[in-house]
């Protein structure tokens, strides 16, 4: 993800749809992904994401560049999904399982072609769906994103040693999962 | 370095990259003779790999429209209101006037609570009250009409 410029920043904090539209478009995929990850799902997916773009452009005139802006939406986003998953989580009483929303309606594949993408896509989602939120977020911020460490620590206001040990609690999960289920592919 | 380490460092600062070069050749010095340690790292790229090589997903074109319409129906305000005027005044904007300000109400609370509430000042109010009343109960008041001259001098 690419900073954009302070001009089209200004522009839209000043009310021009049109600039904030580019916004939109700039950083839209990228916002729906982190959301669709750490959620598992579509439809809170959308939910996060409106969520976020709509926060942004409640706050683009408090904005005031102390930060990058990729920064600001990456922790915007990141925090509309953790909310929307914990919020999920609560209303079911426990965490949601992985087997329960690849059953259920619940869970849309995303639209992705062939069978091997498909497969691929699985087992993404069965990986990071195993993992607490905290972990998912940083796992997806950092192998998705390819965020560094002092970025991550920026994202979600941790500290650099928090990241690493959340990584590597995650991979060990994860190369445990993998081995428990005949490896990663 | 032992194993329980270097498999720390494999499963986070390695793999990513963040490590300085002195280290990682260490690091692959041991790999070089340490099956597990390399099994370790092999299981950990692999799944590193399929997470890097996911697909990106774009949102449904509904989604630009559901925000278009909120804004514009005015339901999402800008935050440049009264709040955020407050918010860079006192944080960002205006550090000398928020300095002097504060330096005014400190010293107006200091010269209030001087001469208002200063304990000192109340209590030899309160001994100077309570001194009158004394004064007035031995029979100094003039409420019985007593200006303090003898009942027979009035008559002579």
């Amino acid at each position: 993800m690419n900073d954009i410029s302070r001009t089209l920043i200004i522009r839209a904090a000043e009310g021009d749809m049109g600039a904030f539209e580019e916004i939109y478009t700039a950083y839209a995929s990228y916002v729906y992904t982190i959301a669709f990850r750490i959620t598992g799902n579509r439809e809170d997916a959308d939910e996060a994401a409106q969520d976020v773009f709509l926060n942004v452009y409640r706050k683009l005139a408090g904005f005031g560049f102390r930060s990058s802006f990729k920064t600001w939406i990456y922790r915007i986003t990141s925090n509309a999904a953790i909310t929307i998953y914990r919020k999920r989580s609560k209303e079911k009483g426990r965490n949601i399982s992985f087997d329960e929303t690849i059953d259920s309606g619940h869970s849309i594949e995303p639209d992705i072609g062939g069978i091997d993408r498909q497969h691929d896509e699985k087992t993404v989602r069965g990986f990071l769906w195993r993992l607490p939120e905290d972990q998912r977020a940083c796992l997806v911020l950092r192998e998705i994103e390819g965020l560094k460490y002092e970025e991550i620590a920026q994202v979600l206001k941790i500290k650099i040693n928090t990241v690493r040990s959340r990584l590597k609690r995650a991979r060990e999960k994860l190369i445990a999962i993998a081995g428990s289920e005949g490896g990663a592919r | 370095m032992r194993c329980k380490k270097i498999r720390e460092l494999i499963l986070t600062d390695h793999i990513d990259g963040e490590l300085s070069g002195d280290i990682s050749e260490k690091i692959e010095k041991h790999l070089a003779s340490c099956p597990g340690c390399r099994k370790v790292k092999e299981e950990a790229m692999d799944i590193a790999a399929s997470l890097r090589s996911s697909a990106r997903i774009d949102p449904p074109e509904t989604l630009w429209k559901g925000i278009k319409e909120a804004i514009e129906e005015g339901r999402i305000p800008h935050e440049n209101d009264l709040l955020s005027g407050i918010r860079d005044f006192l944080v960002v904007r205006r550090p000398v006037l928020v300095s002097a300000a504060a330096a005014f109400a400190i010293a107006a609370v200091v010269l209030l609570k001087s001469y208002v509430y200063d304990p000192l000042v109340l209590n030899t109010y309160m001994e100077q009250q309570m001194d009158f009343l004394d004064y007035l109960d031995n029979g100094n008041g003039g409420a019985d009409g007593d200006t303090g001259i003898p009942f027979e001098d009035l008559f002579l």
